[in-house]
């Protein structure tokens, strides 16, 4: 029993999660189908990926704005190699895309020393320009191959291929956080990096690696988006950055770097989805849903904090 | 000895606090290069009245920056305000009108500065609270107007706001500027701006020497609700009519702006010279690559590349601070 | 001299035996010559202590060695090998570690985590086995005479906790030269105790220990050879058994002081100025009581987690207490909040002077304003020629080593950080003082100063509760001492009964 209060206690935001979840199961009968959660769960899949990338980066206490743009970079030239060279050329593409912005915005961060949030939104604007430039004018790029539709909606046991490599990555994540000495070094690095770096850590390499695995997410992420869209607009994903940096917050991720995981991110992700979805299902207007969205966010946080503030005060 | 000493820290203040001055005069050096009609009058004046509506915004949201927090309800606010005063108008007369919308304004400060002091909310809190706000504002300004746009009222007094002008000068540009003198005043020099200093750079310290430090945060709040609303004023003023959507993306031009003109996120650093700096800047980005004639498509590519290389101008004096 | 060495070394003359050779060293600031040609010569398994006044280049010299810093000239030798281009991690991997003077701690990690920082994993450099980490952790801190849960977040640790998972980390490195910037400035007795035995465990296995202190009888009781800098030079250096203490004092200040202590005057308090009744915070204070009286000097006594800080920060307002009233000058007050306690003309120094003391980032002078922001204000705006006036004054009363009054605090030495805490509410002029650990990291002879200072603050009315883990300080000075033990007071001692063994004894609980 005291297990499960401490875990009530512990996971506030997973109890918050499975309330709405049940309450909306509830009220409208569609909620808990099969056809629904998987709608849900491949809703927050291409964000999720970028909000699990965005993770890592806010562990080292920086941003990075310039992902929603990266996704549409992404997801334009992958189109058009893929209609012209195929996969291989394609997917070699995106990698370099990620890495290459990923060290673009770490030189800037690190040796240049701009402020994270100004560098990548310079490259924000920069990534979404090129993604115009490369369609001429702005027309979306549709691919010319059928299985390029299936990366993202073909499914396996009736759950899109999408899903499965959220999850995936999730794990993966989670557990680089957690059990390796990379992981771990990526944590330092952001608790204090003054300090970090008298201990010996290699902050620039561990910052870097960070930069790089957020843009290779959005990267794979805009591949994933068009693919399920089966097209590529260069003004998609505006509201990447901002949507994925609310839901790291939103799990307990703080800015200030050095806490925070992909798991807590997921639990954001997810009530943030949660909340879209079920507003949907019980069919209210659209406007009233904003409302109610921004309520609800302000009230998961006020909660969380208020019940850590309380602990606090016992606790020391 | 001593002397040397002071003129060094003196110098190098001045280097500090102007470093983007410099980047500035460099990108106005360069616009009026490359197009004749970049340094005219006319066009400066041009340049003031684009960025007055995100100017106000900015100089507000440097208050609640400077004292450790974020602000990102403005947009919202600015459309909100802005469709009140036009539609409150034929009710019961601009001036009422202009007045709710103020009391609205910082109305709406005041409930995030009251939600975020009363939860101990971190910055990152501010950060996602304040989203909220600016989701559930912006929801408001939906229902009200039922998504649509609010013709203006063509009363004399109030389009003055945003197309008057006094002598040859814009009123909205002295709006602006006469805010910034007034706000940059109150944070330097007097005892309450301090306080927001202290606050910014270590809300620890400053709660144990007694500083009020959740009524200073409230008033931050405040003071960027009143500003968003004098935006909302001179932006539907200007285009004599208010949308719904109006004020979309302002906070993050603020934000930018503000960052660029070089204050810290972390608070407790910089005063509104750097804001209205910030805000320059962009202005001039955006004004003299419509006039030079680069395509949108292309503004885009430079207006990263410039921004970046605004702030590396930066750089040196960053390195001088980041020693030890 | 440094190319004779040079020659010498190589054919394994006399100067092998020395581990670390310093030589010639100089590192210079805007404004300040922070090291100015130092050489020192220090002999394997040695205890080599250094003293010096605040901000004579002390830490400077440690930095230079941990590689934080670049010396502008000069060679530094570690095993007869040129070390260049240091950096820290240079540094461990050539048998260094460091406890740094102000903490190196990441507050958002386990204790475990923190002492094996960037050495997680035992076995293949990838996975970090919490088990076995956390396991070596504990053992580590045992070893040391402390038991902690090493899952804890360092940001829920006390000042001492923390000072001892910097000294489990130092020693975690196995490194044959530890070099320690005073790491006994947050300790009491207790655990200054066991970091002696520690350090004679080290030296029994040759390993090399710089220590760096502002109390001499512990250079006196662990340094085998101390040197004295002052002013970025070193003056001295020998056996410590050849110097006299007050000798290093005069090399060190540059002047003699006669007593450590100077004399208090008995006078007879009568007027209550500050009384406590039954005073709980949750899980920590119990149940206490006490008075203080105008013009006196109350000391508390107690050892780390007594309950000393916690105490006294209910006192003041700025944490939450279950119950208990307070009662200035016989009015029975709420204290909610640290503003009723300074409205009421109380200040508190904070034991943390960089989390809870000070702005780092700014200037002197803004940090004495702080307090009498409003003060120096007239109808809201400041008064900035008062301002300077009033910071200037401060420095030159206190001596204060800065270049001036704008300068970061971030570029003080420690100790002058710490006057800058005391200079910023003397300047507040409350009726009550409490200072917890004011004279944390004070050379000696600025201590003397303080001692005067606080004298002379009695005399003129005003009333001081005075925390310090160092008890010697506390005896001196205090006109009554209280006992903390296990979050209760255990005992109170006038003036005349005060002795050291006996208020130990109460002190352990006994
Ligand atoms: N990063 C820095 N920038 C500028 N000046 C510095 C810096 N670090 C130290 N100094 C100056 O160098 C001098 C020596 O400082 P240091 O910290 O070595 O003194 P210290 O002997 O350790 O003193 P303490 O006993 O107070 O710790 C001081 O005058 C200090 O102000
Ligand atoms: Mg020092």
């Amino acid at each position: 029993m005291k297990n499960i209060l401490n875990f009530i206690k512990s996971q506030k935001l997973l109890v918050v999660f499975i309330v709405i979840f049940l309450a909306s199961s509830f009220t409208t009968k569609y909620f808990f189908s099969f056809t629904n959660i998987i709608n849900l769960l491949t809703q927050v899949s291409t964000y999720g990926i970028v909000a699990i990338g965005m993770t890592f980066i806010v562990i080292t206490g920086e941003f990075d704005i310039s992902v929603g743009s990266v996704m549409a970079l992404s997801g334009v030239v992958v189109v058009s190699l893929i209609n012209s060279y195929g996969l291989a050329v394609a997917m070699l593409a995106l990698i370099a895309i990620g890495f290459i912005v990923g060290l673009i915005n770490s030189l800037l961060v690190i040796k240049v020393k701009i402020n994270s949030f100004i560098a990548t939104l310079g490259g924000m604007i920069f990534y979404r320009g090129i993604a115009f430039l490369i369609t001429k004018d702005g027309t979306p790029v549709l691919p010319k191959v059928e299985y390029y539709n299936k990366i993202s909606t073909g499914t396996l046991f009736n759950i899109p291929f999408l899903v499965y490599i959220f999850f995936i990555i999730v794990i993966i994540s989670e557990f680089i956080l957690k059990k390796t000495t990379f992981g771990r070094n990526i944590y330092s690095t952001g608790c204090n990096y003054e300090v970090a770096k008298f201990a010996g850590v290699n902050v620039v390499f561990y910052k870097t690696a960070a930069f790089i695995i957020c843009s290779t997410g959005a990267a794979l992420a805009g591949l994933l988006m068009s693919s399920r869209l089966n097209t590529a607009a260069p003004i998609a994903a505006d509201d990447a950055a901002l949507s994925a940096l609310s839901a790291v917050v939103l799990g307990g991720t703080s800015l200030s770097g050095g806490t925070g995981n992909a798991l807590k991110t997921l639990v954001g992700l997810m009530i943030l989805g949660l909340i879209v979805n079920a507003l949907n299902m019980v069919g209210i207007s659209s406007y009233i849903q904003l409302a109610i969205k921004g309520t609800l966010l302000i009230l998961f946080v006020s909660i969380e904090r208020y019940f850590q503030n309380r602990a606090q005060a016992v606790s020391s | 000895m001593n002397i040397k000493n002071n003129i060094k820290l003196y110098l190098n203040t001045i280097y500090r606090s102007y470093t983007m001055l410099l980047a500035l005069i460099i990108l106005i050096a360069l616009a009026s290069i490359l197009s004749h009609s970049f340094l005219t009058v006319q066009n400066i004046t041009n340049i003031f009245r684009q960025v007055s509506v995100m100017g106000c915004v900015a100089l507000g949201m440097s208050f609640v920056i400077i004292g450790g927090s974020f602000d990102m309800s403005v947009g919202s606010t600015v459309s909100l305000t802005g469709i009140l005063a036009i539609s409150l108008q034929p009710i019961v007369g601009v001036f009422w009108a202009m007045a709710i919308s103020l009391i609205v304004g910082v109305s709406i400060g005041l409930i995030n500065g009251t939600i975020i002091t009363s939860i101990n909310g971190t910055q990152g809190d501010s950060f996602i609270i304040t989203f909220g706000m600016l989701t559930v504002i912006q929801a408001v300004a939906l229902i009200i107007t039922k998504g649509f746009s609010v013709p203006g009222s063509n009363n004399k007094s109030y389009i003055f706001i945003g197309n008057g002008d006094i002598g040859v000068i814009p009123f909205s540009i002295i709006l602006f500027v006469v805010s910034a003198i007034i706000m940059q005043i109150f944070i330097t020099k007097t005892s309450h701006g301090r306080n927001i200093y202290y606050m910014g750079a270590n809300s620890e310290v400053a709660k144990l020497i007694g500083i009020k430090v959740k009524f200073y945060k409230i008033i931050t709040y405040m003071i960027s609700g009143a500003m968003a609303a004098v935006a909302g004023f001179i932006l539907t003023a200007r285009v004599n009519g208010a949308a719904p959507k109006a004020g979309v993306n302002l906070e993050f031009e603020a934000v930018t702006a503000i960052v660029v003109g070089g204050i810290g996120l972390k608070g407790g650093e910089g005063t509104l010279v750097n804001t209205i700096i910030g805000v320059l800047i962009m202005g001039v980005i955006s004004n003299a690559m419509n006039i030079i004639g680069i395509s949108s498509q292309n503004q885009l590519v430079v207006k990263g590349i410039i921004l970046i290389a605004a702030v590396c101008v930066d750089i040196r004096k960053k390195g001088i601070m980041g020693e030890g | 001299m440094a190319k004779l060495d040079n020659l010498l070394t190589p054919r394994g003359d006399t100067m092998c035996d020395y581990l670390l050779k310093i030589q010639n060293i100089t590192k210079k600031f805007p404004g300040v010559v922070a090291l100015d040609d130092v050489s020192l010569y220090i002999k394997k398994g040695e205890i080599f202590g250094i003293v010096g006044e605040n901000g004579a280049g002390k830490s400077t010299l440690m930095k230079i060695l941990y590689g934080v810093y670049k010396n502008d000239s000069g060679q530094i030798f570690l095993d007869g090998k040129e070390l260049k281009n240091l950096t820290p991690l240079i540094a461990q991997k050539m048998g260094m570690s460091i406890i740094f003077q102000e903490f190196n701690l990441l507050s958002t990690l386990s204790i475990s985590e923190n002492i094996f920082v960037n050495r997680l994993s035992f076995k293949n450099r990838i996975f970090v086995n919490w088990n076995v980490l956390n396991k070596r952790a504990e053992e580590l801190l045992e070893s040391i005479g402390y038991t902690m849960d090493v899952k804890r977040l360092v940001s829920s640790l006390s000042v001492a906790e923390k000072q001892m998972v910097e000294i489990a980390k130092a020693l975690s490195f196995n490194a044959k030269l530890i070099l320690m910037d005073e790491p006994s400035a947050t300790l009491t007795n207790k655990e200054l105790d066991k970091l002696f035995k520690v350090i004679e465990t080290l030296k029994k296995q040759k390993i090399t220990i710089i220590y760096i202190s502002h109390k001499l009888d512990e250079i006196f009781q662990i340094c085998d050879t101390t040197a004295i800098f002052r002013d970025g030079k070193v003056v001295d250096t020998k056996k410590t058994s050849l110097f006299t203490k007050n000798e290093i004092i005069q090399k060190m200040v540059g002047r003699t002081v006669e007593n450590e202590y100077p004399a208090r005057t008995k006078i007879n308090f009568d007027e209550e100025v500050l009384r406590v009744n039954n005073l709980a915070i949750k899980n920590k204070i119990n149940d206490i009581s006490f008075s203080l009286k105008k013009g006196e000097i109350l000391g508390i006594v107690g050892l780390v987690g007594s309950g000393r800080t916690e105490l006294v920060r209910a006192i003041f307002g700025a944490d939450k207490k279950i119950s208990g009233d307070i009662f200035i000058n016989g009015i029975k007050r709420s204290i909610k909040s640290p503003q009723d306690a300074i409205n009421l003309k109380i200040a508190l120094l904070t034991e943390d002077r960089r989390g809870q003391g000070l702005f780092i980032n700014y200037s002197i002078e803004k940090n004495i304003s702080s307090t009498i922001i409003k003060k120096i204000s007239k109808r809201m705006f400041i008064n900035t020629k008062l301002e300077t006036i009033i910071a200037k004054k401060a420095i030159s009363d206190l001596k204060i080593k800065c270049t001036s009054e704008k300068q970061t605090m971030l570029n003080l030495s420690g100790g002058n950080q710490q006057k800058v805490v005391l200079a910023k509410w003397l300047v507040s002029e409350p009726d009550i003082f409490i200072m917890d650990e004011p004279t944390r990291g004070i050379d000696v002879g600025a201590k003397y100063e303080i001692y005067v200072l606080m004298n002379s603050l009695t005399e003129k009315g005003k009333s001081i509760i005075f925390i310090s883990s160092e008890i010697q300080e506390v005896l001196a000075i205090s006109d009554r001492i209280i006992v903390l033990y296990g979050g209760k007071i255990n005992g109170e001692f006038q003036r005349e009964e005060i002795e050291n063994d006996k208020i130990m004894k109460h002190a352990i609980g006994q």
